[in-house]
């Protein structure tokens, strides 16, 4: 694990040694969930509701999805196509390391600092605007909400990861990326809660990119009860099964057609 | 002409690469709709609750998020090398640029067309259309000052990317500073009356990205004051020159590193 454990270290100090970029992450961050605060905000404040949510769930939605992306959005998955087109994915294969586990902790270095410096902002924010973020009333909605937060978490990186397994079979694996990763921004309700979305909700809810944000967030905003909540963590549970044996699959079938190419 | 023909060439070198690459540019041309689609029917679903956002009707708030996307949509299509300006720098690739015979500033900036994004303007333009006639009776005078202070926020974008450009020269860290304003500009999607005024203010002096989509969208709603018609129009002469003289002293302080 030590090895693990250095991807990790490496990761959190590149990090710091663009510190310019980050503090520019930081301010890009602030204005994405500033934004998004005071949408929800005009369109409450009327009535004190919007589209079913009161104006305090709304505000808890937009800070508990900022959390949560910085959690489950791991940077580093996006290095492993561009890795295979060039080659230097050879490296992995000489070296005792397992591809995937370094992959994760290379990319938990990432979100160490991320989520460090959201729960930071989120914080001040809140303080600045004087915004009252909800809790769970019940320690049993408390356990599920962390459960399924953490279950969003491997989901998205297994998500993330076979799409750039892709790259096995095409040097042009960062289209699909994208196109991937915006539809699983807006999938996931990190824009919007689903459910203002009318009959596309049910469609919605049908694909994996719901477990990772949208789901958590109604299990602790207490929009479903605990067997509800039971429910959506089994649902994670399929889809990280589902997409871990993809990945497997993939993977395997993928080393047999690499060449090394570009190294 | 010289510098178009250098433009042709260069957009015709890019789109080359564009459709050698297939999968590449599909997979970013549905990302992009996939973007604009699920933006558009956020905008939708929300006055399926209510008939009013921040003041403005439906149609109204649209024209906002359609303006956004054809300014924001615009530039990345002509100005696209900017991102990748930044490792020309680090690579000391920017050496190169300099000796040829060419202002380097406009090569830095024009390098890269991106064909998608041109592609992607039609369906923009074609809505806001589309949503122009469901606003009328528009005079043809807001029609023509909806185009003049498109143009003028083309300036600001224009020199917003200079700045960004000399920073990177001096910082070696350029992708900060030209993502801090894609998502300061991402504020503009929806009416500025949805912040409050210090950030309305923040956003219209200091980086004004509201005089550049919220200005020509209140333009052609017949509710933009003559003052602030003249306040864009400075704040557009004004960023434009410090731009200038950012990217001067900053071509001063290369110091080619890497080459």
């Amino acid at each position: 694990m030590k090895k693990y454990f250095w991807a990790f270290k490496m990761s959190v100090s590149r990090e710091f040694t663009y510190r310019l970029n980050l503090a520019m992450s930081i301010f890009r961050s602030t204005t994405v969930l500033l934004l998004l605060y005071f949408v929800w905000l005009r369109l409450s404040e009327a009535t004190g509701s919007f589209a079913g949510y009161s104006a305090q769930e709304l505000s808890t939605y937009v800070f508990l999805v900022f959390f949560i992306g910085a959690f489950t959005i791991n940077p580093a998955s996006d290095k492993t196509a561009s890795e295979i087109n060039e080659g230097l994915f050879s490296l992995y294969l000489v070296k005792p390391v397992h591809h995937f586990l370094f992959s994760y902790f290379r990319g938990l270095g990432n979100i160490a600092v991320r989520i460090s410096y959201t729960i930071i902002e989120l914080i001040t924010i809140s303080f600045i605007l004087n915004i009252t973020i909800l809790t769970p009333s019940q320690l049993s909605m408390w356990v599920l909400a962390l459960i399924a937060i953490l279950l969003a978490h491997l989901l998205q990186f297994l998500m993330t990861y076979t799409t750039s397994l892709i790259a096995f079979w095409s040097r042009e694996a960062n289209g699909p990326r994208f196109l991937f990763d915006w539809f699983s921004e807006f999938a996931s309700g990190n824009f919007f809660p689903l459910t203002i979305v009318g009959g596309f909700y049910a469609v919605l809810m049908v694909l994996p990119f719901a477990y990772t944000a949208f789901a958590p967030i109604m299990i602790y905003l207490e929009r479903v009860d605990a067997g509800g909540a039971i429910k959506i963590i089994g649902i994670q549970i399929i889809w990280i099964a589902v997409t871990s044996f993809i990945a497997r699959m993939m993977w395997k079938r993928g080393l047999k057609r690499y060449t090394g190419e570009g190294i | 002409m010289k510098y178009f023909r250098v433009w042709r060439q260069l957009a015709s070198m890019a789109f080359g690469t564009w459709i050698s690459n297939r999968i590449d540019s599909i997979g970013y041309f549905l990302g992009k709709l996939i973007r604009f689609g699920f933006l558009l029917l956020m905008i939708i679903s929300i006055f399926n609750f209510t008939d009013s956002f921040a003041g403005y009707t439906k149609y109204e708030t649209l024209l906002f998020f359609l303006t956004f996307n054809l300014i924001d949509v615009g530039t990345q299509a002509f100005m696209r090398g900017i991102y990748i300006f930044g490792t020309d720098i680090n690579k000391g690739k920017f050496d190169y640029i300099l000796s040829r015979p060419l202002n380097a500033l406009f090569h830095s900036l024009v390098r890269l067309t991106d064909l998608l994004d041109l592609i992607f303007l039609i369906p923009i333009i074609g809505i806001i259309i589309f949503i122009t006639y469901h606003l009328s009776p528009i005079p043809p005078a807001n029609i023509l000052l909806y185009i003049t202070l498109l143009a003028i926020g083309f300036v600001i974008i224009t020199a917003i990317h200079i700045m960004a450009a000399a920073f990177s020269i001096w910082s070696f860290e350029s992708q900060g500073m030209i993502w801090f304003y894609r998502d300061a500009i991402s504020l503009t999607r929806f009416p500025p009356e949805v912040l409050p005024m210090p950030l309305q203010l923040i956003f219209t002096y200091i980086m004004p990205v509201f005089v550049m989509v919220a200005f020509p969208a209140k333009a052609l709603l017949g509710i933009l004051s003559v003052q602030s018609m003249i306040l864009g129009i400075l704040i557009a002469a004004v960023f434009f020159s410090i731009s200038l003289v950012t990217w001067h002293k900053a071509l001063r302080a290369y110091s080619s590193a890497s080459s």
